[in-house]
C-alpha cells in the first residue's frame, strides 16, 4: 500500500512540476516572440488604396474644362454618384499620396480658395476670401464592406482646412475634378445671401447640372434647403445652424473676445444620393 | 508505477501541451495582428503629419530654408515628430529618442522606413519618409506610442495564463475519471485473477463492451472455465485414486489379517492335524486370492501405461482362438457355454480382447447360472458382442458402480470365490482402449446381459458394402 502512495505522490509531484515548467517555458517563448515583434525594423511600401487614372480610361465625352482651367477630367453622372455615396457612407479615412490623375495639394488649396471667394464667405465689399490655408490631406473613405481591390481615383477627396477671423472652413474637394463637393463652414459673421441662393451656386461650382425645373425644398425650421440636380439622381443640401450660448457662457465669451466679433453660424453643404 | 499513474501522466502531459501550444498560437496570432494594425496606424499618422508638414512648408518654406525650426509649429502635429534636411541636419524635433533609421536616398513616395523601439518602458514605432514641398525636401520622422497596446497584450497574456491554470486544475478530475475508465476494467481482471488463484474457480468477470478490455475479459472467462473444468477432472481423478488406494489397502489387509492370524496360530500352538489342515487351507485360499488380486492389478497398471496397437481381426477367429480358454472356466463353474458368432472385422488387440471375454465369462460363472450365451452380430457399422447368463443377476441400483475398481455387490461371496472386485474394472478399461461401448442390463434376479458394441474396421465396412 505504501508503494502505491509513493507512486501517487510522485505522480502528483510530476504533474505539478510539468505544469510549472510548461507555463514558464511558454512564458519564455512568448516573451521572446514579443521582443522579436517589438524590435522590428525595415522598409515598407505603402500601397495606395486607389489606382492611377490614365487617358485611355476617360470616356469619350471627357474634355478639358476651359472655364475652370483645371486640366481635370469630367466625371460621368454614375461616377459622381458612386464617389459621393462612398464618401458620405464612409466609416473612416485612409490617407494616401496623390496618384496619376489626381490634383496636387497646391492645386487643391488654390481651388479651395477660389471656391471660398466665389461663395463670398466673408463680409466685405470684395468677394475675395481672406481665409488662410492651414492643412490639406488626401484620403479615401473606408466602407463597411471594403474589399481588397484598388478603387478608382475619383473616390479620393482632398480635405482642405481654412481659417480666418471671419470663418473656419473645411472643404471636401474631389481629387480628380478638384471641385468642392462638400463643405462645413463656421461663420463668425453673417452672410448676406439667402441660403437657397448659395445652394444653387454651390451646385454650379460643384459641376452639377441644375435642371430647369428646380425641385427646391426648404425645411420646417428654415435652416435646411435641398435642390435636385443631375436629373434628380443627386441632391445638394444646405444646412444652417445658429450657435446658441446661455447667458453665462455668453458673458464669458464677451469677456474673453478681442477686437474680433464672433458670429454664430454653421453652414454645411453636401451632395446626397437617393 | 501502476498503469493508472502512467495513463494519468500521459493525459496530463497531452492536455498541458495542448493548452500551452494553443495558447501560444493564439497569443502570437493576436499579437502579430495587433502589431500590424499599430504599424498601419503609425503609417497613417506619418502620412497625416506629412501633409501637415507639407501644408506648413507651403505657407512658410522659410522655416526650413532659413533653418528656423519654430517649436510652436510642433503643436500642429498629432504625434512627436522630427524633420531633417537631406544632409542630416535636424530642423526641429520633439521626439524623446532619436532613432537610427536608415533609408535609401530620395526613396519613392510610397516607401517608408520604420523601426520599433523600447525606451524607458515605453514602446514606440518610428516612421521615416521623404518629404518634398516646392523646393524644400527632407526626411520626416514620426513617433507613435504603442505602449497602451503592448500593455493590453501583456494583460491578455497574464489572463491567458490564469485561464490555463484554472482549466488545468479543472481538467485534473476529468483526467482522473477518464483514467479510471481505462484502468478500472484492468483492475477488475486483476482482482478476478487473484480470487481464482485463491481457489474460487467459479469466479468470472462481467465487463460490457466491444473493446480490447472486453475481449480480454471474455478470453479470461473462457480460460477460467477451462481451468475450473480441469481442476474438477483432476479432483475427481485424485479422489478416484484415493478411493482406489483405500480399497486396495483394505482388500490387501483383509486376507492378510486372516493369514497372519492363522499362521500365528500354527506357530504358537500345537494343533491337531485337521485344524492344521483347515488353517493351511484358509491360508492357501487367501494367498491365491491375493495372487489373483495382484495379477489383475498388474493388468490394470499395464493398461494405464501402455499404448496398444489395434489390428483388424475377424471376430469369428478371435472367438475360435478363445474357445480353449473359455471352456475350462465354464467347466470350473459347471456352466454350459453357448456360442453364436457372426463373422465381422473389428479393430482389437488379441490379448486384451481375451482378458475382456474371459473376465466376463468368469463373472457370469460366479453368478452361478446354468448357461452362458455369447453372440456376435453385425449391426450397421458396428459389431455387437453379447454375453448373457441366467445367474442371480445384479441389482439395478448397483449397476452404475459395478465397473468401479474393488467394488463387489456381495463381498463375502466374491471373496469366497477369490474375487477382488477388479474384473469389470479391467473390462471397462479394455473397452475404453478399444473405443467401444459397454452396456450392462440386469433385473437382479434373472441373470445379466453385457452388450459390447465395437466399431467395424475398414475392412469390415468394405466387406459389408460389397
Amino acid at each position: 500500500m505504501s508503494r502505491t502512495y509513493k507512486y501517487t505522490f510522485i505522480t502528483l509531484f510530476l504533474t505539478l512540476a510539468f505544469m510549472v515548467c510548461s507555463m514558464a517555458g511558454m512564458n519564455f517563448v512568448i516573451k521572446t516572440r514579443e521582443k522579436q515583434l517589438l524590435t522590428q525594423a525595415g522598409e515598407a511600401a505603402i500601397e495606395s488604396p486607389v489606382r492611377a487614372w490614365n487617358d485611355r480610361e476617360c470616356n469619350a465625352q471627357n474634355e478639358l474644362q476651359e472655364h475652370h482651367d483645371s486640366g481635370r477630367y469630367r466625371l460621368s453622372g454614375i461616377q459622381i454618384e458612386h464617389a459621393v455615396k462612398s464618401w458620405n457612407e464612409r466609416i473612416g479615412e485612409t490617407m494616401h499620396n496623390p496618384v496619376e490623375g489626381q490634383v496636387s495639394m497646391e492645386k487643391a488649396v488654390k481651388m479651395g480658395e477660389e471656391w471660398l471667394a466665389e461663395m463670398n464667405m466673408s463680409e466685405g465689399e470684395n468677394n475675395n476670401s481672406d481665409a488662410d490655408f492651414t492643412k490639406a490631406t488626401l484620403s479615401v473613405g473606408i466602407q463597411r464592406e471594403s474589399g481588397e481591390r484598388l478603387l478608382e481615383p475619383y473616390y479620393s477627396f482632398w480635405t482642405v482646412n481654412f481659417s480666418s477671423r471671419t470663418m473656419n472652413a473645411v472643404l471636401y474637394l474631389n481629387a480628380v475634378t478638384g471641385k468642392v463637393w462638400g463643405a462645413e463652414i463656421i461663420l463668425y459673421e453673417s452672410m448676406h445671401k439667402e441660403p437657397y441662393e448659395n445652394l444653387c451656386l454651390f451646385a454650379e461650382l460643384a459641376g452639377l447640372e441644375v435642371s430647369e425645373k428646380e425641385f427646391f425644398q426648404i425645411g420646417d425650421s428654415q435652416t435646411e434647403a435641398t435642390l435636385a440636380v443631375n436629373g434628380g439622381r443627386l441632391y445638394v443640401k444646405q444646412q444652417c445652424y445658429s450657435l446658441g450660448f446661455n447667458s453665462k457662457a455668453s458673458d464669458i465669451w464677451e469677456e474673453n473676445q478681442t477686437e474680433k466679433k464672433y458670429g454664430n453660424s454653421i453652414i454645411r453643404y453636401q451632395i446626397m444620393t437617393d | 508505477m501502476k498503469l493508472f499513474h502512467k495513463i494519468f501522466l500521459c493525459f496530463v502531459v497531452l492536455v498541458g501541451i495542448a493548452f500551452q501550444v494553443s495558447g501560444y498560437l493564439l497569443v502570437n496570432f493576436a499579437y502579430e495582428n495587433v502589431i500590424e494594425q499599430e504599424k498601419k496606424y503609425a503609417f497613417q499618422e506619418f502620412q497625416h503629419n506629412k501633409y501637415i508638414l507639407q501644408s506648413i512648408l507651403y505657407l512658410q518654406p522659410e522655416l526650413v530654408v532659413e533653418n528656423r525650426g519654430d517649436m510652436n509649429l510642433i503643436k500642429n502635429f498629432t504625434v512627436p515628430i522630427a524633420f531633417y534636411k537631406t544632409d542630416g541636419q535636424c530642423v526641429f524635433s520633439d521626439m524623446s529618442l532619436q532613432p537610427q533609421i536608415s533609408m535609401s536616398e530620395k526613396a519613392e513616395n510610397y516607401t517608408v522606413a520604420f523601426q520599433m523601439l523600447c525606451n524607458k518602458g515605453e514602446n514606440y514605432i518610428y516612421v521615416s519618409g521623404y518629404v518634398r514641398q516646392g523646393d524644400v525636401e527632407g526626411y520626416l520622422v514620426s513617433e507613435t506610442n504603442i505602449s497602451g497596446t503592448v500593455n493590453r497584450q501583456e494583460d491578455m497574456i497574464r489572463y491567458l495564463q490564469k485561464i490555463c491554470i484554472v482549466l488545468f486544475f479543472l481538467s485534473v478530475p476529468l483526467i482522473i475519471l477518464l483514467t479510471n475508465c481505462i484502468a478500472g476494467p484492468i483492475r477488475k481482471v486483476s482482482r478476478a485473477t487473484k480470487r481464482i488463484a485463491e481457489g474460487r474457480y467459479s469466479e468470472r468477470i462481467c465487463i460490457k463492451g466491444k473493446d480490447e478490455i472486453s475481449e480480454l475479459a471474455a478470453d479470461f472467462n473462457q480460460m477460467a472455465g477451462q481451468i475450473e473444468k480441469k481442476i474438477s477432472e483432476l479432483s475427481e481423478t485424485a479422489k478416484a485414486k484415493e478411493e482406489f488406494t483405500a480399497n486396495f489397502a483394505h482388500e490387501l489387509k483383509t486376507p492378510l489379517t486372516s493369514v497372519i492370524g492363522y499362521a500365528d496360530m500354527l506357530y504358537q500352538r500345537e494343533l491337531p492335524r485337521n485344524q492344521v489342515r483347515d488353517a493351511a487351507e484358509y491360508i492357501l485360499k487367501e494367498g491365491m486370492r491375493l495372487e489373483a488380486l495382484s495379477l489383475k492389478l498388474m493388468d490394470l497398471f499395464i493398461l494405464d501405461r501402455q499404448d496398444f496397437l489395434l489390428e483388424s481381426s475377424s471376430a469369428k477367429e478371435l472367438f475360435e482362438n478363445l474357445k480353449q480358454n473359455m471352456q475350462p472356466i465354464c467347466s470350473k463353474y459347471g456352466t454350459k457355454l453357448h456360442e453364436h458368432i457372426e463373422d465381422g472385422y473389428i479393430d482389437a488387440d488379441y490379448d486384451l480382447f481375451k482378458i475382456m471375454i474371459l473376465n466376463l465369462i468368469d463373472n457370469s460363472g460366479k453368478a452361478e447360472g446354468e448357461d452362458i450365451w455369447i453372440t456376435g452380430n453385425k449391426r450397421n457399422n458396428s459389431y455387437l458382442i453379447c454375453v448373457k447368463d441366467n445367474g442371480r443377476g445384479v441389482p439395478p441400483e448397483e449397476l452404475s458402480r459395478i465397473t468401479e475398481a474393488f467394488y463387489m455387490v456381495d463381498k463375502s461371496r466374491s471373496r469366497k470365490q477369490h474375487g477382488a472386485g477388479l474384473g469389470l474394472a479391467l473390462v471397462s478399461k479394455i473397452i475404453e482402449i478399444h473405443k467401444a461401448e459397454m452396456q450392462i442390463e440386469s433385473d437382479g434376479k434373472n441373470g445379466t446381459v453385457v452388450k459390447i458394441k465395437f466399431h467395424l474396421s475398414e475392412r469390415g465396412v468394405n466387406e459389408q458394402n460389397i
